[in-house]
């Protein structure tokens, strides 16, 4: 049997993409890790607690959730009752703080009510998940077309649409000239809001300096900090996962409002 | 694939109208500061107009780009407006803090023609100022 967070990625790439369970996972063990030790049942219960969280906010299908944390669980208990002989049940989740995620910031929407209580509220059209390769300035544009197209389709306004479009332009071009290039994946959120996420993946240097990048002083030659942290203003939230030599994944989300 | 997006530069008397139609690549965008460049001089021009309400998406690169292309122009004696700015544009500019610094912008491509007819005659007495200015130092 391969350690927890093995088990724990496996069965989240059976819910979705390898990378995406990767940053999932990933974040998930920087909160555990803070709770404790790894392999402490401490440590464990954070992590579980922490994926949980995520995939709340991930998992917006709730029929899939709930199958994926029905998984997670089995392997949840079956981990801590081998290892620590069934004595550490899991524990409450800590107070749920979305801006523990990955090193960048998120700025948090306000959050809204669905128009009726229930929940159940007329669909638009699914639009799904829609994924655009960046390796040539000319994707750029194209991508920007398929990201208006999707806000538009899901009932964005138009300067919305615009923003979104706007951002994915910027964040396109950062990573054709800091990584030569990356793929974008869009997909469609429903929980807590409904609204357009869009998934930046490149597997270029990463961002050394974020802090510094993100700071208002910050000027680059080409324009990445105006780029970053203009996208960063226009969307509801906005996660920044880099490390140096390992790429960079940036999950931006905008809300219909 | 998006096929290469060539912009026109259109003479119109002694002005050079550029209508951006949609969100064109880096590449295409950089052709056309140089060329604009190019023409300022060949065609004599004193103004530059970009229309830009035909286009939908305008980010840090493309408004450097016009920035770039307006301080150049302004150097060879040429003043630029960027004319047509959507709304949606113009409010997704502000938001994310990015300006266009030495470009003077007007609502629509007519106030665009008025203002420089305006702005060229009173550069002509600024121009013999700065000689006059040139001629003491």
């Amino acid at each position: 049997m391969g350690s927890i967070l093995e088990e724990s990625r496996t069965v989240l790439e059976g819910f979705f993409s390898a990378p995406i369970a990767k940053a999932i996972t990933g974040a998930a063990t920087k909160r555990a890790n803070a709770a404790g030790q790894e392999g402490d049942p401490n440590w464990s219960a954070a992590l579980f607690a922490e994926l949980t969280r995520l995939l709340a906010v991930y998992l917006p299908d709730p029929s899939r959730r709930g199958d994926c944390m029905a998984r997670l669980e089995v392997l949840g208990q079956s981990v801590i009752s081998t290892r620590f002989g069934g004595s550490a049940a899991l524990r409450p989740p800590p107070v749920p703080r979305l801006d523990s995620f990955g090193m960048g910031e998120v700025r948090k929407a306000e959050p809204r009510r669905a128009s009726s209580p229930s929940g159940e509220r007329p669909r638009a059209p699914k639009v799904g998940t829609t994924s655009v390769v960046v390796r040539d300035e000319v994707d750029i544009p194209n991508a920007c077309e398929v990201a208006k197209d999707l806000a538009r389709k899901l009932g964005f306004s138009l300067v919305d649409q615009t923003k979104m479009a706007t951002a994915v332009s910027e964040l396109a071009r950062n990573m054709l000239q800091y990584a030569g290039g990356g793929n974008i994946r869009f997909a469609e959120v429903l929980a807590p809001r409904r609204g357009l996420e869009a998934f930046f993946e490149d597997n270029g240097p990463g961002i050394a300096d974020l802090e510094g990048v993100l700071d208002p002083k910050y000027r680059s030659t080409t324009g990445m900090g105006m780029g970053l942290r203009g996208s960063k203003r226009i969307a509801d939230e906005f996660l920044i996962d880099t490390q140096p030599g390992d790429g960079t994944r940036i999950t931006m989300r905008k809300y219909v409002a | 694939m998006t096929p290469q997006v060539r912009v026109p530069v259109i003479k119109l008397r002694d002005v050079l109208l550029v209508p951006m139609r949609e969100h064109i690549d880096d590449r295409a965008m950089m052709r056309l500061v140089e060329e604009v460049g190019e023409r300022i001089s060949t065609d004599r021009a004193r103004g530059v107009i970009i229309d830009v309400s035909g286009v939908d998406v305008l980010d840090s690169f493309m408004t450097r780009a016009i920035r770039d292309l307006a301080l150049s122009a302004r150097l060879m004696g040429a003043i630029t407006y960027l004319t047509g700015l959507q709304a949606a544009v113009a409010m997704t500019l502000v938001e994310m803090g990015l300006d266009v610094p030495g470009v003077r912008t007007t609502l629509n491509l007519d106030r665009a023609l008025a203002e420089l007819e305006r702005d060229t005659k009173r550069r002509g007495i600024a121009d013999s100022e700065l000689e006059e200015l040139l001629v003491k130092n």
